[in-house]
């Protein structure tokens, strides 16, 4: 497959299985430069398909290509163009920021310090306090600065807007269109913030019980109506 | 496997402090009783007990998930963590062989230099075979279940120490008549193949887990 016409993420019939809960054959495609919005209620199986994408939980079927390439979950190499961010933060409340900068360097084969710290800068993230002293807004920008400093092609972010205020979404969405706009990256976002999908998504996958309902363009949407009120309606249709 | 190894001697830099505060009233308390090797011993068992800490605050902030995403093997995250203990290991000797020095000064029986060695380096094998006998269940069961398995591993051989009494005494008298550099050679090969036991075992549980 020619690498510069790939897609940042494919997916194809993933299915993870537990009990009464099923992911079913989840298709999705996310292009270069776009951002996919991920909706749909709790227990959908946002996490669930983000977690199995990633190799976090296995599978039970399907396949998955980042970036052209069959994802393994032991792919040293293509896991370092990724950046992942699955909870407000996954570093023990007693480091900083400067000490994750450490720890990511050593972790990252591209960590590149200085876009770290600039970025920190920009989110008003202070680099030498402690992390249980941050903010949950902090907390969420110190886990994206880390996912975005070590010249990432694909983000997968699970909720990383939930819980913060408007100022501190709209700091991050811009982030985000920096990221997709001038850097050409690619996101997968999930949100129950449908605001913040309409915003910053090109395209939107809906997913309802484990199946993927539909995936349109932000237009197309916008066409119909807004994701609220359709994503209200389908649920209360199929319960 | 670097920025692992740094992640948890970070996640830990809050402790250092009380461990060494805990130790040094531990040999105030009982630098007199137990003696200055017995201090540089249980220094070193102590400290090796840290790693368990470090399970500990993976699951707080849900790291074991977060370190499948990142360009690392799980692999890579077992061996770091057997980096870790080793490295506290070698800290908690260093540190209690400081501890005995000093209370050997006080002591009214003081013990010669060679000796207060040779319990610092038992200390050692001791924290280390801790390490291998518990890690595998930290990877397997979880921080929480897997100290109630570390408080079993601890108590049964004081247990049996109890038990044989005399006889442990005497069977440790035997090997004392064993010539130093034969006895050295084969507690350090049994170290090590603890150790890769120990690793091999580790690396087959935290393959197959999901998080």
């Amino acid at each position: 497959m020619d690498y510069k016409k790939a897609a940042a993420l494919e997916v194809k019939g993933l299915r993870k299985e537990y009990p009464g809960f099923v992911l079913e054959g989840m298709n999705l495609t996310i292009e270069k430069g776009k951002i996919m919005g991920l909706v749909g209620e709790n227990g959908a199986g946002k996490t669930t398909a983000m977690k199995a994408m990633l190799g976090i939980i296995r599978p039970d079927g399907g396949a998955v290509r980042i970036l052209g390439k069959d994802f393994s979950s032991d792919d040293v190499e293509l896991k370092n163009r990724i950046g992942v961010v699955l909870d407000e933060v996954n570093f023990y409340e007693t480091m900083t920021a400067k000490q994750v900068g450490k720890v990511c360097a050593g972790v990252f084969s591209g960590w590149n310090e200085e876009i770290f710290q600039q970025k920190l800068g920009r989110m008003n993230v202070a680099m030498n306090k402690k992390i249980k002293d941050y903010s949950k807004g902090m907390r969420i920008k110190l886990s994206l600065a880390a996912a975005m400093s070590h010249g990432a092609e694909l983000l997968i972010l699970d909720e990383p807007t939930s819980g913060l205020d408007p100022v501190a979404r709209e700091e991050i969405l811009e982030e985000f269109e920096k990221f997709a706009g001038e850097e050409g990256g690619s996101i997968l976002l999930s949100s129950h913030i449908t605001s913040d999908l309409e915003r910053a998504a090109d395209d939107i996958t809906f997913i309802h019980k484990g199946k993927v309902v539909f995936t349109k363009t932000k237009a197309e949407l916008q066409a119909i109506g807004n994701i609220d009120d359709i994503m209200t309606e389908y649920v209360r249709g199929h319960r | 496997m670097k920025g692992l190894i740094l992640k948890d001697l970070y996640a830990m830099g809050g402790l250092y402090r009380n461990t060494l505060f805990a130790l040094a009233i531990v040999c105030v308390c009982l630098g007199l009783s137990i003696g200055a090797g017995g201090i540089a011993a249980a220094t070193s068992v102590i400290c090796a007990t840290m790693i368990v800490t470090t399970f500990t605050l993976d699951e707080k902030c849900r790291w074991q998930g977060f370190s499948a995403t990142l360009p690392v093997s799980r692999r890579d995250c077992v061996a770091a963590k057997y980096a870790v203990h080793l490295i506290y290991c070698l800290a908690g000797t260093a540190v209690g062989f400081i501890f005995a020095l000093i209370i050997n000064i006080f002591a009214k029986e003081k013990m010669a230099l060679p000796d207060l060695s040779m319990s610092a380096v038992v200390g050692f094998i001791l924290g280390m075979v801790f390490g291998f006998v518990v890690i595998p269940f930290m990877f397997k069961f979880g921080a929480e279940k897997a100290r109630i398995i570390m408080m079993v591993i601890i108590l049964l051989p004081t247990a049996a120490v109890f038990l044989l009494d005399g006889k442990a005494v005497s069977f440790v008298d035997r090997l004392a008549l064993i010539s130093p550099a034969i006895l050295g050679a084969v507690t350090a090969a049994a170290l090590v193949l603890a150790g890769v036991l120990s690793l091999a075992a580790s690396i087959k549980i935290y393959g197959k887990k999901e998080f």
